[in-house]
């Protein structure tokens, strides 16, 4: 087989599809979308017709440069001297001129004066389509294709478009709309780009304000974000390294309870938490209504602000800092401490002078990790914020509300994003300088040394009564949603759940008569396309990190990263942005919203990709290349089977945070897709939280069905392990 | 069904490998016959496994092309050269059986699953171990994983195979074993291989020739003999057999012998004519031999410095007037530390080079 042959087939099927994309499917977007195929009945007239029939019949002339994209590339199938180029030229020019045209011609006509100036009038357009999607694909591609064919990535098409299509559409999902809301920010009131607005907008009093230092009640809203996220981040991380102490350094036994522990702030929906503690100390909670019975303490409204948002957060994220401390005491070589140990330190000093220090690190990093949680958190502030405004919920205010401003909520979402940034940037730089713990490979034996006492009083004096608070929270939840309105009413009651999720028997057939029901098919259908998506590129991008070595990888890495560090209201509020006007139009859509869960999420995936693929020597992969593999039947025959567990990691995920997300997709949500945490938020809203409550329990519980059943699924079916047919010695004969 | 032989020749054209600013391997040029095992031998980071992962296409190098068989395959991806590779860790797929693992690599082959098969069968046969075609890798000791990687890449009749360390995961004893049955099956089978290894005694056991690098250029390529016998530098005669480098003075050539002159000595040695006058004498173990002084007449005087018994040889670090010689002597003659020894230079055995 000849490579040059394989290579000009690639570039035919490029140049086909990039033809049919042009030729024959509707350019602009479909109303009703296209699977629904009614377009197909008045197909092509001005609203469905192709790129090339638009240009030729119904006036959009300026679609006529994108064939030249796919002549270009032509005399490359005929042996040109310069092939390589010419494909990279076509595929370059046609993916330049998409985008030039898009972004010019939009709803109104010119989306410059200057320009309708220059050129005069022009028809507006719609978004763009399926049509528009295929040729813009397929010209990235045949740009890739051209590199392939100089050699990049030793000529393999499969690796260079992957990257290639990793690479785009990250920018065009993550860093489109993170500058679009920075320059959101900067258009003034009038419609203008003002940088006038933009400084006003980002030195707002309201923002900066130290005034409750001056005696006035409140302080900026950055100002309450920072504190509320340094003292969470406080609070999680020594609470978290109780816990891993507790873990790894104790006796205790029922650690079975402490994975429990861990597991639950990832299948809770963030404000279910905040939740919980309305029901036990709002002005009529259980706890409220007890105390005050028992010790005359007239109930307040002492949760709605700094101290219940602290508490619910150090509830929430305490768990994942106990996770990540766990890895730490773990990378610390217990036969360090024994050397301490023989060089005649006691307990305390050995703790003082090697464990601590040595955790050090790993503390920072954790703290990082809930300042930035902090930050990004919104529906407990939604919940419990009361008067403390707080930078993420002020977001959503100023665009939702009756403000309507966009131009404020990106201002804040530039200062949020600022805030969430500098700590990701500090973590890594921390992180890449100080981390002590290296894994050699190499069996490390030997026994941790034993807590000081004194630590480890402390330490059961802290978790033990910790954990029994998260359990009866848990507890409240759980019952919550049986009775007619914990505290007040305790009757119990199974209408919450009939009005969520009833079911009644209609003249055809079931009829979901429940409230819930819409939202919570939407939810799971949703999550349920985006989680393999979110699984498959995030472990692909993985792949191409750790096996592959390409021009502006380190680069690469930071970006694919760099997308974690943006709050969740950051994402939506850019997406609306964005996506609200041509070229690419989707708000409104189901599309909108698995495109926002597929990005969201990825990094996990990305790094659950990345430590498994480390565990997986490199010599396999070279080995299948050299066993006639090409790079894509390698991936498809020795790392996807050996990467199983990250699979199942993604894919468990990718799930359950697509369903339990608030803070993005609050934004994106619509009548006809609205999801199950936008819909109990909106209950929580008008204190209808029965209703809320018991929607909340049955999403946990499909959760745990949804792990399960994905473990079991992808997880178990470990290759039986044979045994030879006949004994033989396992010694080879000599 | 056998395994066929479709031996080609590799030649390496002024390759040349860059990464950034570092270059691993300099341009150099090799052929290798076909049917001939050449080894790649060197010091770690001499640039012989770059060398070899650009011959199976893992690499591109910078500048230069590779031939295998007269086709240049410079820009081919490995999984279109005609090439085979055995890998320093085996590389085995942990989640396939031996004989999955035996008959991957003819997925792609025009043959059908039970010809697979039954070729997979023939592999292992080849390399003694049938009855193991369900075992999985974690299953088999270090040497049998070995001969699976060495029967996956035999079964698909390579132009080409490439062999990268092998056998430095093993033992000494099974080393020497495995590195026998190397080289019995590709002279068996008639095979062009290239064989990667640091180990000099590996080396010279297993080639038809060997290619020393060092710091990414050919130091010297030749026989095991030509490199042990004639060293072309200083840097081959300590790297192989680790000789004794003596400075000396080159004082005249008369064809193909030179006159030189250490320590006030004067000796005429057969070498290859060097530039300078300033070189190195190559003194190996087999060209001394050692004496008690009070018995011996003549002789350069030498003193004891250490005595180790090693079983079958004994090893000294003798103090010479031109230096410290560290020697192996057979046991038989015996020599306490602090003797002196009358010390015989048979010129037959030294050799001369350039001094660096």
């Amino acid at each position: 087989m000849d490579r040059l042959s394989r290579q000009d087939r690639n570039v035919v099927a490029l140049l086909i599809a990039a033809a049919i994309g042009l030729a024959l499917l509707p350019w602009y977007a479909i109303d009703d979308g296209f699977w629904s195929f009614g377009w197909t009945a008045s197909f092509p007239d001005a609203k469905t017709a192709p790129a090339l029939l638009q240009a030729s019949l119904f006036g959009a002339g300026w679609l006529w440069p994108l064939a030249l994209g796919l002549v270009i590339p032509l005399p490359a199938l005929f042996g040109h001297r310069r092939g390589a180029l010419l494909i990279m030229l076509g595929g370059a020019f046609g993916l330049a001129y998409m985008l030039l045209e898009g972004f010019l011609i939009g709803l109104h006509g010119w989306t410059s004066p200057a320009l309708e100036g220059v050129f005069g009038p022009v028809q507006p357009q719609e978004g763009m389509g399926a049509g528009a999607l295929i040729a813009g694909t397929s010209f990235l591609l045949l740009l890739a294709a051209g590199f392939a064919r100089r050699g990049a990535m030793r000529g393999d098409l499969f690796l260079v478009g992957s990257i290639s299509i990793i690479v785009a559409s990250i920018a065009l999902f993550v860093f489109f709309p993170v500058a679009a809301v920075l320059q959101r920010a900067a258009v003034s009131d009038e419609g203008r780009f003002s940088i006038t607005a933009l400084a006003a907008r980002l030195t707002a009093p309201d923002i900066w304000s130290l005034g409750c230092f001056a005696g006035q009640k409140y302080c900026g809203v950055l100002w309450n974000s920072t504190w509320l996220a340094v003292a969470s981040g406080i609070t999680t991380t020594l609470l978290g390294l109780a816990f891993a102490l507790l873990h790894k350094r104790t006796g205790f036994r029922a650690k079975g309870l402490l994975r429990l522990l861990a597991v639950l702030p990832i299948i809770t929906p963030p404000f279910v938490i905040g939740l919980g503690i309305i029901l036990l100390f709002g002005r009529s909670g259980v706890g409220t209504v007890l105390i005050s019975d028992v010790f005359g303490i007239p109930p307040s409204r002492w949760i709605y602000g700094f101290s219940g948002l602290l508490l619910v957060q150090t509830l929430a994220f305490t768990p994942i800092a106990y996770l990540v401390l766990i890895g730490v005491v773990d990378g610390i070589s217990p036969s360090m401490e024994e050397a301490a140990q023989t060089l005649r330190a006691n307990r305390w000093r050995t703790f003082r002078t090697v464990t601590w220090p040595l955790l050090r690190p790993g503390l920072a990093n954790a703290f990082l990790i809930g300042f930035v949680e902090s930050l990004a958190d919104f529906g407990n502030p939604l919940v419990l914020g009361g008067n403390y405004d707080v930078l993420s919920t002020d977001i959503f205010f100023a665009i939702v509300g009756s403000q309507n401003d966009p131009g404020r909520a990106s201002a804040l979402s530039i200062v949020l994003l600022a805030l969430t940034l500098s700590a990701f940037v500090l973590q890594r730089r921390w992180l890449g300088r100080r981390s002590y713990t290296t894994i050699s490979g190499k069996g490390d034996a030997g026994m941790p040394a034993a807590l000081p006492h004194g630590l480890k009083v402390l330490i059961y004096a802290v978790t033990m009564p910790w954990l029994a608070f998260t359990a009866l929270l848990y507890l409240m939840i759980l019952a919550g949603g049986f009775v007619r309105s914990l505290g007040l009413n305790n009757t119990p009651t199974i209408q919450h759940y009939i009005t969520a999720f009833g079911i009644d028997w209609g003249p055809h057939g079931i009829l979901w008569s429940g409230r819930a029901w819409q939202s919570f098919f939407t939810t799971i259908e949703l999550a349920a396309i985006a989680a393999p998506l979110t699984a498959a590129v995030g472990l692909l991008t993985a792949y191409l990190l750790n096996r592959q070595n390409f021009f502006g990888k380190n680069s690469f890495e930071f970006l694919t990263m760099l997308s974690f560090a943006i709050p969740g209201t950051v994402i939506g509020i850019s997406y609306i942005v964005a996506f609200n006007v041509p070229p690419i139009e989707l708000t409104g859509t189901g599309l909108i919203l698995i495109i926002c869960f597929v990005f969201r999420n990825m990094p996990v995936s990305i790094r659950a990709g990345l430590a498994t693929l480390s565990q997986i020597d490199k010599s396999l992969d070279e080995c299948s290349l050299t066993l006639r593999h090409g790079s894509f039947a390698t991936v498809r025959r020795v790392i996807l089977p050996l990467l199983r567990p990250a699979i199942v990691a993604s894919l468990v995920y990718a799930f359950v945070r697509a369903i339990t997300s608030v803070s993005a997709v609050i934004f994106l949500v619509s009548a006809q897709y609205n999801l199950a945490t936008a819909y109990i938020v909106g209950r929580v809203e008008v204190s209808d939280f029965g209703v809320a409550i018991a929607y909340s329990s049955v999403l946990i519980l499909c959760m745990l069905a949804a792990i399960a059943t994905i473990q079991l699924g992808v997880g178990e079916q470990r290759r039986a392990r044979r045994i030879a047919p006949t004994p033989v010695s396992l010694e080879a004969a000599s | 069904m056998s395994i066929a032989n479709r031996a080609a020749a590799v030649v390496l054209d002024k390759v040349r490998k860059q990464y950034g600013a570092v270059t691993a391997v300099e341009e150099i040029s090799i052929t290798i016959e076909a049917g001939t095992l050449v080894t790649l031998l060197g010091p770690s980071g001499c640039g012989k496994t770059t060398t070899l992962r650009m011959v199976a296409g893992l690499e591109m190098p910078t500048t230069g092309r590779i031939l295998i068989g007269d086709k240049d395959v410079t820009l081919l991806p490995p999984n279109e050269r005609d090439v085979s590779m055995v890998f320093q860790s085996y590389a085995l797929f942990p989640h396939m059986t031996v004989l999955e693992n035996v008959s991957y690599g003819l997925a792609d082959a025009a043959l059908s699953k039970a010809q697979r098969l039954e070729k997979a069968r023939e592999g292992l046969h080849l390399v003694g171990l049938e009855g193991y075609d369900e075992r999985l890798p974690s299953e088999l000791s270090g040497g049998q994983q070995q001969r699976v990687a060495c029967a996956r890449a035999l079964v698909l009749e390579p132009q080409v195979l490439l062999f990268d360390e092998p056998l430095s995961n093993l033992d000494a004893k099974l080393r020497r074993r495995m590195r026998e049955e190397i080289r019995d099956l590709q002279q068996k089978l008639n095979l062009t291989s290239i064989y990667v290894t640091h180990d000099q005694e590996e080396a010279l056991a297993v080639s038809d020739k060997i290619v020393v690098m060092n710091q990414g250029k050919i130091a010297q390529e030749g026989t095991p003999a030509d490199l042990y016998e004639r060293p072309a530098n200083s840097f081959v005669a300590d790297f192989i057999g680790g000789a004794n480098l003596i400075p000396c003075d080159i004082l005249r050539y008369e064809g193909s012998t030179a006159t030189v002159r250490f320590g006030g000595i004067e000796l005429q040695v057969k070498a290859p004519r060097v530039n300078g006058a300033a070189g190195n004498l190559v003194v190996r173990s087999a060209a001394v031999s050692l004496a008690d002084r009070s018995t011996a007449s003549g002789g350069l005087p030498a003193t004891v410095r250490k005595a180790t018994y090693l079983g079958g040889i004994w090893e000294y670090t003798l103090d010479t007037e031109f230096g410290a010689l560290f020697l192996s002597q057979p046991v038989g003659s015996r020599f306490e530390q602090g003797a002196t020894v009358a010390l015989q230079l048979d010129p037959q055995h030294l050799s001369v080079v350039a001094r660096p």
